[in-house]
């Protein structure tokens, strides 16, 4: 051992983390080099002393002290971090100003929206619309709005760059405040929300299927697409297929899988029966939270394990050793990886509802109405001829479509009718010669 | 340790929700060690009474990006040495030691040394030793002075302080490792042991 690694043993050593050989090796150094050994003299005199320090007592009224800067952070949001945010909030008081204001706009639109979507679920598309044309008309108002205050509160010369990216910055700062705002609320009726929490916490999978008959299949659809979208969640999964009745009526019926934030599950399950006749409609939800913290606890240890093997890992000697702890390891790894998407996996279908909705469309009424006799033998009669002609007329195209292939078959046939038939005549002229010797 | 963690978890499960009551309580527990760290981290009692403050408004203010599932003290002690640290780059008077200026002396300094066991002197030199070795630790760079401040100070392990400082195990280690060098290496060198050791004699 170098008296180099020597420090790093003897620092291990007076943690408890050096194991034997490393101690054996340590102490045989100290036998060798006076140096160190004093060091190691040293040290412990060091670790008495760190020891004999004791932690201070807070000063008088500290905790006040802090509670009372905690209090006042509390209420003043942003007013207590520091000189630079105070100068930069004051210099541009107004944009924040302004901002704000959009922002609230830009919520009373989204709140109008909601409330459309909500109440009138029928005309999601018309709401869709509504809610995205408030949002432009704000955004375009409030464009020319800001670049006035710029000009007006910071006269000095920004380019463009700047500009926008502390109208950013503030846009930020502005919905920090009106968050901790709402925190401020929040926490007055703590009491009442601390009751629900338990409620609140657990994890639970929502998922609905439901299977409705509407009148238009496509309009249906994109009335789905443009809910899902509204409410920030997507189309994971969409099917159709056609029926056709009689040759005559087709409908379409399929089958679309939405993804919807949880916040929504309750709005979108009405907007969804309110699209048609709802035929069936089950709801699942199923509770993981003991499964989660189960994983999550299991995950912990596992975490545990692999920061030990790491420090095992630094103390091997042998190579053994090493790959013995290197496999574990790496098993261990495995391990939580695969515990973990379970967790990612539950994370995301707690976050997002699933909705399957089935869709058929509306059979027109007149198929549905008993024909009388002469009506079905008519009907049957075109729809045979109908067939045959269709059936003619269907090989006639294909003969069209593949008559390049035809030919090149029929000359293959010919001439290997013409090498047989060569054949044969050879063979017969062979026999004829042999007869006539 | 087990059921403080658990008296926290609850306590900050409600300090999420806002109530004040709570986040009282989580400064009530954590108050002196915070403030400890800082001092020793500062070295002065009015800039650690500050950087208490401030830690615990940032807490305060941050309370909802705490991830639940790792340690609320370490989640603090974090913010704790990051608040002293900004200070520290502040208050550009304090003074750091060249460690290749100390190694050159170390040694002969160090002979001089006197042996603090058993006598009556021994009692003294301890008492003294402790001011030696606090003001040799503000000589140390920041890393060295986190790591020892953490360890040998707070007593906390390895991976505890990995956690703190974002690093890694090997870091924190040889960072404990080469901290504690130093500290001997201005100990020693800077003759701070061994001209009290003398008047002693």
């Amino acid at each position: 051992m170098r008296c180099n690694e020597f420090y790093d043993a003897l620092s291990l050593y007076f943690d408890g983390e050096l194991d034997e050989a490393g101690i054996n090796e340590m102490l045989d150094h100290i036998r060798e080099c006076d140096e160190c050994r004093k060091a190691y003299e040293d040290y412990e005199k060091l670790k008495t002393i760190f020891e004999s320090i004791d932690d201070e007592p807070l000063p008088e009224n500290g905790h006040e002290k802090i509670m009372s800067a905690v209090r006042n952070a509390g209420k003043q949001p942003k007013s207590k971090l520091g000189k630079t945010a105070f100068k930069f909030n004051k210099k541009f008081a107004g944009i924040a100003a302004v901002v704000v204001v959009v922002i609230l706009v830009g919520f009373a639109a989204a709140n109008g929206f909601f409330r459309a979507g909500s109440s009138a679920p029928k005309s999601a598309d018309y709401a869709v619309a509504e809610g995205a044309y408030d949002y432009k008309s704000a955004a375009a108002y409030d464009e020319p709005m800001e670049s006035n205050a710029m000009t007006q509160e910071a006269p000095m010369a920004m380019e463009d760059a700047i500009e926008t990216e502390e109208a950013v910055a503030f846009d930020e700062e502005a919905r920090e405040s009106v968050s901790s705002l709402n925190e401020n609320t929040a926490a007055d009726t703590a009491v009442e929300e601390s009751a629900k929490e338990s409620s609140s916490d657990r994890l639970i999978i929502r998922d609905l299927y439901a299977r409705i008959e509407v009148e238009n299949y496509d309009e249906t659809v994109s009335k789905l697409e443009n809910i899902a979208k509204a409410y920030g969640g997507y189309v994971q999964d969409s099917s159709v297929w056609e029926d056709t009745y009689y040759n005559e009526y087709s409908v379409k019926n399929g089958e679309i899988v939405l993804r919807i934030p949880k916040e929504h599950y309750e709005t979108v399950k009405n907007g969804i029966s309110a699209l048609g006749k709802v035929y069936e409609e089950n709801e699942s939800s199923t509770d993981v939270t003991a499964q989660y913290v189960d994983t999550e606890g299991r995950l912990k240890a596992l975490r545990t394990e692999q920061d030990r093997l790491m420090e095992i890992l630094e103390k091997c000697e042998t190579v053994e050793d090493l790959i013995t702890v290197e496999e574990r390891l790496s098993q261990v790894r495995a391990d939580i990886e695969v515990y973990q998407n379970m967790l990612n996996n539950w994370d995301r279908l707690v976050q997002l509802s699933t909705f399957r909705i089935s869709i058929s469309e509306k059979v027109p009424a007149k198929v549905h109405t008993k024909l009388g006799f002469s009506d079905r033998m008519s009907d049957e009669f075109v729809y045979g001829l109908n067939n045959f002609i269709e059936g003619w007329q269907n090989f006639a195209v294909w003969l069209a479509g593949s008559f390049l292939a035809i030919i090149v078959i029929i000359v293959i046939i010919i001439i290997i009718i013409k090498i047989i038939k060569w054949h044969l005549r050879k063979r017969k002229e062979k026999m004829e010669n042999m007869y006539k010797e | 340790m087990n059921n403080v963690e658990n008296g926290h978890e609850l306590l900050v499960k409600l300090a999420k929700k806002g109530k004040m009551e709570a986040f009282e309580s989580l400064v009530r527990l954590n108050e002196t060690k915070i403030y400890n760290i800082c001092l020793r981290m500062l070295g002065n009692k009015d800039d650690a009474l500050d950087a208490s403050q401030d830690t615990f408004i940032k807490a305060y203010k941050n309370i909802s990006k705490f991830d639940e599932r790792s340690k609320f003290s370490t989640w603090l002690y974090r913010i704790a040495v990051n608040t002293s640290l900004d200070m520290l780059r502040k208050n550009k008077s304090i003074n750091t030691v060249s460690m290749d200026d100390v190694k050159e002396n170390s040694l002969g300094a160090y002979e001089k040394m006197p042996s603090p066991e058993g006598n009556p002197e021994s009692i003294t030199l301890e008492n003294e030793g402790k001011a030696e070795v606090l003001s040799a630790m503000e000589k140390l760079s920041e890393e060295y002075k986190t790591a020892l401040v953490l360890r040998d100070l707070q007593g906390l392990s390895y991976i505890e302080i990995s956690r703190i400082t974002d690093t890694s195990l090997g870091t924190v280690k040889s960072r404990i490792a080469r901290g504690r060098r130093n500290l001997r290496e201005i100990l020693t060198g800077g003759n701070v042991m061994s001209l009290k050791g003398g008047d002693l004699n």
